[in-house]
């Protein structure tokens, strides 16, 4: 690679390290998409940086053990790598992309894995879904983790103490040191801007 | 606003009484409102099943000077979530050396990312026992703290101190739950003077099915549903 272009696709570490906005993640995005696309050595590192904990999360929550999802996420990585040049922006984001490869690994193995003996009472409770459905499930809600950091953290704050937590407003409102009246208006505004975030990437 | 932000104020519950209705009014005839309202609740229950590690850590949102702001009133952020240490924007990839191998892909990626892959599923060694789970109170009115510990599989220990004393007809009750309509109790207590209480019983379900442990103020004639007066928190992640 000509010096020149190696200088153009360098990617900052650093960088990651700070919260970004919209456009700053778009432009970081690109980035790497271009890293990838000409096979930066820095570039897995730099996926794994900014995307391993909703990739890693997603393969934890979609696998039934640790070192399936480990071993899972390895390939994933690779593939990633192998693919890079085929990445097209145009179609889909980039996490929205490698989600696409974790999902398939994921089916791959579950389907692969023979079935763990359960008690007998849960084989009659459980509901089998077929793989696909469940991993989809779980797949969206982590493409819904990556557009929380996309959104002011304080509205992602707000969105986790109501949805995680539990909190009514009021609760929020005074475990944040805010009117009731801001976490009102902040919480439509983020719930919004997910919305926003969404319908962007469905657009593509 | 606009129809997306009417729909999240809609489903937010922060609309009043009149601004309801008249949405309420609206969606039987307008079809794009009624989309928009589908699709955020498409959106809020996603956000409602996400586990602990897929959320952002919320300690530094927290104004100073809220008793939150040193962790005392936001449980989740004692122990930050498994995955926001290993890949988030707190960067714990910068341990990771990278070296430009000029060879297989694979055999470049297990030299760059060895151990470190480990810590994107878990964020840390799970060898260790699980840390005590504090509870701590929705809206703080007073020192008021609960831990539950793990001293045997399946078993509960769960020590409170300084809650508020109860009328007569009152109980507490420990719950393991997600929701208002996903949750098992699990043990009731009184307590006496000094707020103190320990209790160790055989859990009914793994904590881990749930989100986080809850303990409510309930009234002895009112029945056995959770009574929504949430006294303590904690998140089971």
């Amino acid at each position: 690679m000509e010096a020149s272009n190696r200088k153009v696709v360098f990617l900052s570490r650093r960088a990651f390290g700070r919260r970004r906005d919209s456009r700053a993640g778009d432009a970081e995005e690109a980035r790497i998409a271009a890293a990838l696309a000409t096979r930066d050595p820095e570039a897995i590192a730099v996926v794994s940086e900014r995307f391993g904990r909703f990739l890693g999360g997603f393969l934890g929550e979609a696998l039934p053990d640790r070192g399936s999802a480990e071993e899972v996420l390895q390939q994933v990585l690779v593939e990633v790598w192998r693919r890079g040049p085929e990445y097209d922006p145009s179609r889909a984001s980039l996490l929205t992309w490698m989600m696409t490869i974790a999902r398939s690994r994921a089916i791959d193995e579950r389907r692969r894995r023979r079935p763990e003996p359960v008690e007998p009472e849960l084989v009659a409770a459980a509901v089998e879904e077929p793989p696909e459905a469940e991993t989809d499930e779980l797949l969206e809600r982590w493409r819904v983790a990556e557009l929380l950091t996309r959104i002011p953290h304080e509205e992602a704050t707000m969105l986790r103490l109501r949805f995680y937590e539990g909190l009514a407003q009021p609760e929020i409102a005074a475990r944040m040191g805010m009117k009731l009246g801001t976490v009102k208006s902040r919480m439509v505004n983020a719930l919004a801007r997910l919305r926003d975030l969404i319908e962007e990437e469905e657009g593509r | 606003m606009n129809r997306r932000e009417l729909a999240a104020a809609y489903l937010l519950d922060s609309l009043d009484e009149v601004e309801r209705a008249e949405v309420e009014r609206r969606l039987s005839g307008d079809a794009e409102l009624r989309a928009e309202v589908e699709a955020t609740r498409a959106l809020t229950t996603r956000l409602e099943a996400l586990s602990g590690p897929a959320w952002p850590e919320v300690g530094a949102a927290v104004s100073a000077g809220n008793p939150a702001s040193t962790g005392a009133g936001a449980p989740a952020t004692s122990e930050p979530a498994a995955g926001a240490r290993s890949g988030s924007e707190s960067g714990s990839g910068r341990g990771w050396r990278v070296r430009p191998v000029f060879a297989l892909a694979s055999l470049f990626l297990v030299a760059a990312l060895g151990f470190g892959l480990g810590a994107l599923l878990t964020g840390g060694d799970s060898t260790r026992p699980a840390p005590a789970i504090v509870l701590r109170p929705l809206v703080p009115t007073g020192s008021e703290e609960a831990t539950v510990a793990m001293p045997a599989p399946g078993e509960m220990l769960f020590t409170a101190e300084g809650l508020p004393a109860l009328k007569s007809g009152q109980y507490y009750e420990i719950w393991l739950m997600s929701s208002a309509s996903r949750l098992v109790p699990v043990a009731s207590f009184r307590v006496g003077p000094d707020g103190h209480a320990q209790i160790r019983v055989p859990l009914p379900a793994a904590p881990t099915s749930y989100r986080y442990f809850d303990v409510s103020r309930q009234q002895v004639s009112e029945g056995t549903d959770h009574s929504a007066d949430s006294v303590l928190r904690g998140s089971t992640s």
